[in-house]
């Protein structure tokens, strides 16, 4: 079941050229979605560790429906716009590039697991005043979007990288790459608004998702509170 | 599955091998990641010896911090140096464990297939290597230390002395690239970056290092290392 992780960690040329040659089944697809199933489970338990151990069920369980429920609802989107722009890539294809670049994101998830849960354990009190709490939080925050970033961009280029290979010499490459990653991100911010909370502030109860989370969207609040909020200097 | 043979395009494309009586042995390797790091990339990159070379390069590492962390702990007596002789390589020890899993995955995503055997090496000349600059550095901590009361000044001294070991490994692995297996090496130039946060984070977590701890050797508390280093600036001279 982890030949296929490692295989894209190790040798994604000879993945590229199994994806490009039709080589690989949909049982194989398996390896992979588990793989991603585990990196998920486990960062996810270290994203919500500093604030309960009940969140950190709630996350283990919500980062990979967040990452795998993602993939899902922009898959036919993927393979529409992939046929359009002339990639030639099949419906199977475009899922087994998309879901190798989530193993490499997965591969680095798992490798800063550790990381994480030292900075968690050395350096984020869980107990202290409002200040000290806030402090914490905006410090463990920082860690993580810094660790996902990491992840995303080995993830995204890794995407680049393959698609080059697996799609026919005239498909203009850039776009299609540039779409999905929109997709994956406007799709991705509203599933993660839906999902939250992940890192748990210390000021809110812990929940599996907040009481609120169907009453707007990402974009919403976006616009109407954050835009405004930096627009006015903070008036 | 054969890592070997995975690498098989990669190795046709290097060029020749160091003959075996021209490579470092084991009881050299220091000397050579001195004098010519280039035979220690060809020995990280042979994987003959792995476990001997990266446990010399080790003990260098840690013979080299303990000399570093005594010169430096001389700020707040001879108590504090002895302390910081057993901290300084804990600190720098730690980091490198902690962060292992990430150097063999970085240095894959980013094109250089290590195996685990040249990832330990790699990791232990890194550190060897920043412990050479720190040794080499040590009188100067020495004599800054002993000569101002000013704990800012002193922890602004480490810091700027680390951050120029640091630049040595950096420099160390663009060396790497020269060798085809390494010529991709945007993913272990990551790593580093975070072994240097994770190592500010482990010297906070085995704080106080430049003063006495009021109880045992460790302050305790949970604290992130940019609060700490920060809060160094506030405090009083010693």
């Amino acid at each position: 079941m982890l030949a296929l992780p490692v295989l894209v960690l190790k040798d994604r040329a000879a993945f590229w050229e199994r994806v490009r040659t039709q080589e690989l089944h949909w049982s194989d697809l398996l390896g992979l979605a588990a793989f991603i199933v585990i990196s998920c489970v486990v960062y996810g338990a270290v994203l919500a560790g500093w604030r309960s151990p009940q969140l950190v069920l709630y996350v283990a369980v919500k980062l990979p429906l967040l990452f795998l429920g993602t993939t899902t609802l922009v898959a036919g989107f993927n393979w529409m716009t992939a046929s359009l722009l002339g990639s030639g890539l099949s419906f199977k294809s475009t899922v087994f590039v998309v879901f190798a670049a989530m193993t490499i994101s997965g591969w680095i998830l798992l490798s800063l697991a550790p990381v994480a849960l030292f900075f968690l354990l050395s350096g984020v009190p869980v107990v202290g005043s409002h200040d000290v709490l806030r402090t914490a939080h905006n410090s463990i925050l920082v860690t993580h979007i810094i660790i996902l970033s990491l992840a995303g961009f080995g993830g995204n280029m890794a995407l680049l990288k393959g698609l080059r290979r697996v799609v026919r010499p005239r498909c203009p490459v850039g776009s299609l790459f540039a779409s999905w990653v929109l997709a994956f991100a406007f799709v991705g911010c509203q599933m993660s608004w839906i999902l939250r909370p992940f890192v748990g502030s210390p000021f809110y109860p812990v929940a599996w998702i907040r009481p609120d989370c169907l009453d707007r969207n990402f974009y919403e609040f976006v616009f109407r509170e954050v835009l405004p909020y930096l627009l006015t200097g903070a008036k | 599955m054969n890592e070997d043979s995975m690498n098989k395009s990669l190795v046709n494309s290097m060029p020749p091998p160091l003959n075996d009586d021209h490579m470092p042995k084991p009881e050299n390797i220091v000397t050579a990641l001195l004098k010519s790091p280039e035979a220690v990339v060809e020995v990280i990159a042979n994987g003959k010896n792995a476990l001997r070379n990266g446990l010399t390069l080790l003990a260098a590492a840690v013979v080299f911090h303990a000399i570093f962390g005594l010169a430096m702990g001389l700020f707040g007596g001879w108590p504090v140096a002895l302390m910081d002789a057993v901290k300084g390589p804990l600190t720098a020890l730690c980091a490198l464990t902690l962060c292992y899993p990430a150097l063999y995955v970085f240095a894959c995503v980013g094109g250089a297939p290590l195996t685990f055997a040249r990832a330990f090496v790699l990791g232990a000349s890194c550190l060897a290597m920043q412990g050479l600059i720190l040794v080499g550095l040590a009188p100067v901590a020495w004599l800054f230390s002993v000569s101002t009361e000013s704990l800012s000044f002193v922890t602004m001294l480490v810091v700027c002395i680390w951050g120029v070991a640091l630049s040595f490994a950096v420099r160390f692995i663009a060396k790497l690239q020269e060798h085809a297996l390494f010529s991709k090496a945007a993913g272990i130039k990551t790593w580093l970056f975070i072994l240097a946060l994770v190592t500010l984070q482990m010297a906070t977590c085995l704080r106080p290092m430049l003063t006495s701890p009021k109880d045992g050797w460790w302050t305790g508390g949970k604290l992130f290392f940019l609060s700490h280093f920060s809060s160094t600036f506030d405090e009083p001279r010693r």
